[in-house]
């Protein structure tokens, strides 16, 4: 009993704040009704839940004000971006670890594997080295889609900057109560990004592979650095990179729900959210060419001395490629929501009211 | 059985709708009209789905509540719409039912 009460509790505090104030008394009245004459309380339960979900993603009958559109395009703007934020990491962990190997020689990998300057080469023993070695066909696909991915991630990168420099905008000019501290979790990607990069310098510099000297016998001897701050700065680094990663994501559903932010701050995150929700669309495409071009390279007998790019996380592409399917779904379906509702706040201009 | 099944298939607007025509309703009582009219099972969350949107389109309208229960009403366009949509039904049933040679 105790169990299905807090079920049907928990399903009742699902539906968004409006619906509540305007269906949730009676709608306790009707399940208490159900509930006397004897109808399961988990039964009822998951038909509330699924309705209070879509309640939330189709928002019938909510009132049109200009506070509950313009609070639902910021959370949908938010529920299309953080699935990026979320999945991202793990896809480019995936994807961008690789060994490319050929029986020439030692291979540097460059295009068409990384999105760098420079072409792949192999160099071989007494010096030479091959600038354009022979590629399969799948090889030069495997290594086209991971540069997509790369790119696609920079691209959405400078994108969400940009975005994030809006909403600061959009905070400040808005002088709404709790905009200091709304203002300061926006400081919190940038900030990360930043230690990061000032921890990879200061790692650079302690590492005692920048003082070595070459002896007479061909031997090289590393002097001088601190190996051991350089690796605490290392793990250092990875602690920065998870904490500011999960802190920015906390921080953006946090301003999400609470900043109120003015009208074109609101349509810049509408095409935020958009251009976003293409990019992941993209990102997924990008990883099923990969995973299929892989399996399709490991079933060809090779020329010799050909590229052959090995990944060693291709074990995950299938999990990955479903999780992302289901972020691309939330970001998708995010980006739609921040449309409508910008749509109708722009159409009747709900703003002056 | 038969009949349940039969009701599930039902469009939940027209039973809802359906149930008002016989009077003003609250949530619990257009549930137990509709299980004893078809023997469809309504849960709060489908019957509360069906509701909002109804009463979005201006098709019933919410009256005052009386002891947490509010009742709800068909309105003029609500019976239009439903008038036109049960001619349809009953259009299509009669043809089937001519077709399979259940009526003459």
């Amino acid at each position: 009993m105790s169990v299905g009460r807090t079920f049907v509790d928990f399903a009742l505090r699902c539906y968004p704040k409006w619906w509540t104030e305007r269906y949730g008394e009676e709608m306790r009245a009707v399940v208490d009704d159900l509930k006397s004459e004897g109808r399961s309380e988990q039964v009822i339960a998951c038909g509330l839940i699924r309705d209070a979900m879509r309640s939330r993603l189709q928002a019938r009958g909510m009132p049109r004000t200009y506070g509950l559109l313009a609070n639902r395009t910021r959370t949908s703007v938010a529920a299309s971006t953080l699935p990026w934020m979320a999945i991202v990491p793990f896809l480019l962990a995936i994807t961008g670890s690789l060994v490319v190997r050929s029986t020439s020689g030692n291979v540097a990998i460059g295009l068409p594997f990384q999105l760098t300057f420079f072409r792949t080469e192999i160099f071989v023993a007494g010096g030479v080295h091959i600038v354009h070695p022979p590629i399969s066909g799948t090889s030069m696909v495997i290594g086209i889609s991971t540069m997509v991915v790369q790119a696609l991630f920079l691209l959405t990168l400078v994108i969400l900057g940009i975005g994030l420099g809006a909403l600061r905008y959009g905070i400040v000019r808005e002088k709404s109560r709790n905009r200091r501290s709304m203002y300061l979790l926006t400081w919190v990607p940038l900030s990360t990004v930043l230690g990061l990069v000032g921890l990879d310098i200061g790692r650079s510099i302690m590492q005692n592979n920048r003082l070595g000297t070459s002896l007479g016998n061909g031997r090289v001897v590393w002097v001088g650095g601190h190996p051991a701050v350089a690796a605490l700065m290392g793990n250092l680094m990875w602690t920065i990179s998870i904490g500011g990663w999960l802190v920015s994501m906390a921080g953006l559903a946090v301003v999400a729900n609470r900043v109120n932010v003015p009208p074109e701050t609101l349509r810049f995150g509408r095409t935020v959210s958009v251009l976003t929700s293409i990019s992941l669309s993209l990102s997924f495409i990008a990883l099923v060419v990969w995973g299929v071009a892989i399996d399709a390279q490991n079933r060809q007998t090779h020329v010799a001395g050909a590229l052959v790019a090995t990944y060693p996380r291709h074990d995950l592409w299938l999990p990955m490629a479903m999780a992302l399917g289901l972020a691309c779904a939330a970001s998708i379906c995010g980006a739609t929501n921040a449309r409508r509702s910008w749509r109708t706040i722009h159409s009747q201009r709900l703003w002056d009211t | 059985m038969e009949s349940k099944r039969l009701g599930r298939t039902q469009d939940a607007t027209i039973l809802v709708l359906t149930s008002l025509t016989g009077g003003p309703k609250h949530g619990y009582a257009i549930i137990k009209d509709i299980e004893e009219m078809t023997g469809t099972v309504f849960g709060p969350g489908t019957l509360y789905g069906v509701l909002v949107r109804l009463e979005e389109e201006g098709l019933i309208v919410a009256l005052p509540a009386k002891d947490r229960r509010r009742p709800y009403r068909i309105t003029g366009v609500g019976s239009a719409v439903l008038t036109e949509r049960l001619q349809s039904a009953m259009k299509v049933a009669t043809i089937g039912l001519k077709r399979l040679g259940a009526i003459g």
